[in-house]
C-alpha cells in the first residue's frame, strides 16, 4: 500500500502537477429515489411547473441502493440512507425546443445521511405534506455520510410529457461516517447526480410536491495525492 | 432487510386505513416499481446508437421500494426482481441546437418483462451475463406502446449525453396479472407510465460495464390512484404478530 503511494507521488511529482491530483479509482454510485419542490411553497400552489428566476428548488429522499457496499461502507442492515437537497436558486427557464426547457440553478448544497436504525432517537422519515410547511421530517436525521456543494446544476423538463431530468456537480466532503472505514483523509471528492424526474398531477407525488427524482448520485473515493518535492519523495525512501 | 420492513409498513398502514374506513370496495393507492440497468444497442450498419434502425435492449434489477408499495406481491426478501427491454427500434431522431445541443429520440416496438429469480437457489443478476436477467418467473409483461420518446443532451459539456424518456405500455401476460386484474379489472393493466429515469452516456462519472452503451434507471407507475388489497381486521393484526 506504501508502494503505491509512493509511486502516486512519484508520478505527480514527474508530471509537475501544479495542484492535487486524484488517483483514478472505482466511482461509488448510490441509487436515489425520492420528491422535490420548488418555490412559490404555498399549499395548493403548484410550484413547478412553472419555474421563474428565483425559486428556490430543494428536494428529500432514500438511497436505495450502491454499487459496492462492502467497499463504500454502507450497510442498509444498520443505517437508513437518505439524501437532502437545498438552497438551488433558479435562472429563467431557456427553450432548448422539442417543448422541453432547460432552468440552471446557482448555489445549493446535497448531503447524504446515514441514520442508525437501532439508536433511541431513530424517527422514520416522513414526507408530510406542502413542504417545507408540513414536512419532510427525519430525512436529515443521523451522521453526514457526504456533504457536497453543487458547482453547477440544471434540469431539462417536458411540460408536455410531464418528465425530465436533472444533473449537478459537486465538490463533496465526506462527512465523519467515513472514519470507521479509513477513508478520514479524504477531504474533497469529486462528485455528480443525475436523476430522471417525473411531475406533478401524476399521482405518486405527495401533496405539496412537484417532482419525483429518481436517479444516482456518484462520487470519486480516489485518494488525493499530495503534491511534494524531489527531496520529499526521496526522503520517503530514506 | 430494514427496506423490506418498511415496504411491509406501507402494506399494513394501506391495510389499516382500509379497516378504519370500514371500506367494502378496495381502496386505492399509489403505487410503482423501479430497475436501474444499462441498456445495449444493435445499430444498423455505418450508424450509431441513436440512428434510425438501431435497436435498444435494457437490463435491469429492482431495489426494495422506499417510498411507495409496488404494483403487484414483490417479496425482495426472498427474490431479486430484474428487467428486460427487448427490441424497442429508433423510429426517429431529431436535434435542436438552441442552446447546446438537444436530442430527442422515438421508439417502436418494445416489450418489458419482469422476472423473479429467488435469492436461493437462483442465480444472482449479472451485466456480464445477460441471461442472469431473464431467468426465474416471469412476473409481469408490458408491450410498449410506439412513440416512447426519450430527451438527451450535455448542459455543462460533460462529453457525454443524458436525460430522460418517457411513454407508455400495457401489461399482457406474467404470473403475477391476474392479481392485478382482480385488484383493477383490465383498465388497471393498461396505459402505465414508463419512464426512463437517469439515462446517459458513459463520462468521467459515469461508467458502463463491457458492452452496454448508456446507464439507464426504469420506473413503472399507473398515472391514476389503484385499488390495494382489502383486509379484514383480524388480517390487520396478525400483521403485527
Amino acid at each position: 500500500m506504501k508502494s503505491i503511494y509512493r509511486f502516486g507521488l512519484i508520478v505527480t511529482v514527474m508530471l509537475a502537477v501544479p495542484c492535487a491530483a486524484f488517483a483514478q479509482g472505482d466511482l461509488a454510485m448510490l441509487d436515489t429515489i425520492g420528491f422535490m419542490f420548488e418555490s412559490d411553497n404555498t399549499p395548493g400552489v403548484q410550484g413547478f411547473p412553472p419555474s421563474v428566476a428565483g425559486d428556490v428548488l430543494a428536494g428529500v429522499g432514500f438511497i436505495d441502493g450502491v454499487s459496492d457496499p462492502t467497499l463504500w461502507g454502507v450497510d442498509f442492515a444498520t443505517y437508513e440512507y437518505t439524501w437532502v437537497i437545498s438552497g438551488l436558486v433558479a435562472s429563467t427557464p431557456i427553450n432548448i425546443g422539442g417543448g422541453s426547457v432547460r432552468i440552471f440553478y446557482t448555489g445549493g448544497t446535497l448531503d447524504v445521511i446515514a441514520d442508525e436504525l437501532l439508536l433511541p432517537g431513530y424517527t422514520m422519515p416522513d414526507y408530510g405534506t406542502d413542504p417545507p410547511l408540513n414536512g419532510p421530517i427525519g430525512f436529515g436525521d443521523g451522521h453526514v455520510y457526504l456533504h457536497g456543494v453543487f458547482t453547477n446544476f440544471a434540469m431539462d423538463y417536458n411540460a408536455d410529457s410531464m418528465t425530465g431530468s436533472f444533473q449537478g456537480q459537486l465538490q463533496f466532503e465526506l462527512g465523519g461516517h467515513f472514519q470507521p472505514f479509513g477513508y478520514e483523509q479524504l477531504e474533497h471528492p469529486e462528485g455528480y447526480t443525475l436523476a430522471g424526474v417525473v411531475g406533478p398531477a401524476t399521482t405518486i407525488i405527495p401533496e405539496g410536491y412537484d417532482l419525483e427524482a429518481d436517479g444516482h448520485i456518484w462520487f470519486n473515493p480516489a485518494i488525493p495525492d499530495a503534491d511534494s518535492s524531489w527531496g520529499s519523495v526521496k526522503n520517503l525512501y530514506r | 432487510m430494514m427496506h423490506s420492513r418498511k415496504y411491509k409498513n406501507l402494506t399494513r398502514a394501506a391495510l389499516v386505513l382500509v379497516v378504519l374506513f370500514g371500506m367494502a370496495l378496495p381502496a386505492v393507492a399509489q403505487v410503482e416499481v423501479t430497475f436501474e440497468g444499462y441498456a445495449k444497442y444493435a445499430v444498423p450498419f455505418g450508424g450509431g446508437i441513436d440512428a434510425v434502425g438501431a435497436v435498444m435492449d435494457v437490463y435491469g434489477y429492482s431495489n426494495p421500494p422506499t417510498t411507495l408499495p409496488t404494483p403487484v406481491d414483490m417479496d425482495y426478501v426472498a427474490n431479486q426482481y430484474t428487467v428486460h427491454v427487448s427490441e424497442m427500434t429508433v423510429a426517429t431522431y431529431e436535434e435542436y441546437n438552441l442552446a447546446g445541443l438537444h436530442k430527442v429520440v422515438t421508439f417502436n416496438g418494445g416489450v418489458l418483462r419482469i422476472y423473479q429469480d429467488a435469492k436461493a437457489g437462483g442465480t444472482a443478476a449479472d451485466f456480464a451475463n445477460p441471461a442472469t436477467f431473464t431467468d426465474g418467473t416471469l412476473l409481469l409483461e408490458g408491450n410498449v406502446a410506439d412513440g416512447w420518446v426519450m430527451d438527451l443532451s450535455d448542459p455543462f459539456g460533460m462529453g457525454g449525453f443524458s436525460g430522460a424518456g418517457s411513454g407508455y405500455l400495457d401489461f399482457v401476460g406474467g404470473a403475477g396479472l391476474t392479481e392485478m386484474n382482480n385488484l383493477g379489472g383490465p383498465d388497471y393493466l393498461t396505459k402505465w407510465t414508463f419512464a426512463g429515469t437517469g439515462i446517459s452516456d458513459p463520462t468521467f462519472f459515469v461508467s458502463v460495464p463491457d458492452g452496454y452503451q448508456r446507464i439507464f434507471g426504469i420506473k413503472l407507475f399507473y398515472p391514476g390512484l389503484v385499488p390495494t388489497d382489502e383486509g379484514s381486521w383480524g388480517e390487520v393484526k396478525n400483521l403485527y404478530r
